[in-house]
């Protein structure tokens, strides 16, 4: 373990180099730094932590600023951008404009479309319904085909 | 709130779509009927007129008949309760009234003279855009069909 000087405590040594002494200590504690070759060295060891320490710190606020600079440019590009956008057909429809368009055209063409039941699952009964016959012949049938339904009436006519 | 004038701007889009295009669906006062008077018979090579192809295939699969020739093609705008009339061969005539719809079904009066003597008449209840076929009465060692479509206007 290397002996301290009594002289210069570390806290005295600390406040030398911060320049918080007054020009008389400073003066003292020069003279005393030129004999003590401990008090020389463990100065400068102050000194080089004390730099890398100023260092460290210098970057980092570079780096926060840099960041800082970095982070408002980008906001500013995110609002200049939708700004832009906003005055395009894209920019009011947002970015998935092809899907959204067939979303409402699909929309409107279930509401306005008319479905025809027989188109979508064939027909759905005859094609006439027969109320009421009359006829002064008595052979008289009533057909319906078997794919479309269509209704055929079918008499005899006798001579 | 750029989001708020999207949905805005999305929503005033479709209803101005709604109020601009015409109606589709509308149950029409007006009934546009198609008659065709048809001569179909056994005799001479197989035949089918052009102008019946939308029903001949119906007509073959119930009718063993070779030949099928258009005789008349008339075409009515009646309205409701308005009388159609077609004079057809043999001092034959059809009449035929559409009197009312329910939208999907147009209800006619048929009525076949002959003579001016009614030989044949009914009430149907005949489905938009499609048609029925009556047959039966004799001519030229075949038959007549009357085949009647209807869409409503």
């Amino acid at each position: 373990m290397e002996k301290e000087c009594d002289l210069c405590t570390s806290e005295d040594i600390s406040r030398f180099i911060d320049g918080e002494l007054s020009s008389e200590q400073c003066r003292s504690f020069e003279h005393h730094f030129s004999l003590c070759p401990d008090c020389s060295h463990r100065i400068d060891r102050y000194i080089s932590l004390s730099f890398a320490f100023s260092c460290h710190a210098d970057q980092k606020t570079m780096e926060n600023h840099e960041a800082a600079v970095m982070g408002h440019k980008l906001e500013q590009a995110v609002l200049n951008s939708e700004k832009k956008s906003a005055g395009t057909i894209s920019g009011l429809f947002g970015k998935n404009i092809y899907l959204k368009l067939a979303s409402i055209l699909a929309v409107l063409m279930i509401g306005l479309f008319p479905f025809d039941e027989d188109l979508l699952q064939g027909p759905s009964g005859p094609s006439a319904i027969v109320n009421s016959l009359d006829t002064e012949y008595a052979s008289v049938m009533i057909i319906e085909t078997q794919i479309e339904k269509h209704t055929i009436i079918w008499f005899l006519e006798e001579t | 709130m750029i989001n708020f004038i999207k949905i805005r701007f999305i929503l005033t889009a479709i209803l101005f779509i709604y109020l601009l295009l015409p109606p589709i669906v509308s149950a029409g006062d007006r009934v546009l009927t198609d008659v065709k008077v048809i001569h179909a018979s056994t005799t001479g090579a197989e035949q089918f007129d052009p102008g019946l192809k939308g029903i001949i295939h119906e007509l073959k699969s119930v009718f063993k008949y070779t030949s099928y020739r258009l005789l008349k093609d008339q075409r009515f705008d009646l309205n409701f309760s308005q009388e159609g009339l077609v004079n057809l061969p043999g001092n034959r005539t059809l009449l035929l009234l559409p009197s009312d719809t329910d939208g999907k079904r147009i209800r006619y009066q048929i009525n076949i003279q002959k003579n001016n003597l009614s030989i044949f008449q009914t009430q149907v209840m005949l489905k938009n855009n499609s048609s029925i076929t009556i047959g039966g009465p004799e001519l030229d060692s075949g038959v007549l069909l009357i085949n009647i479509s209807s869409a409503l206007q």
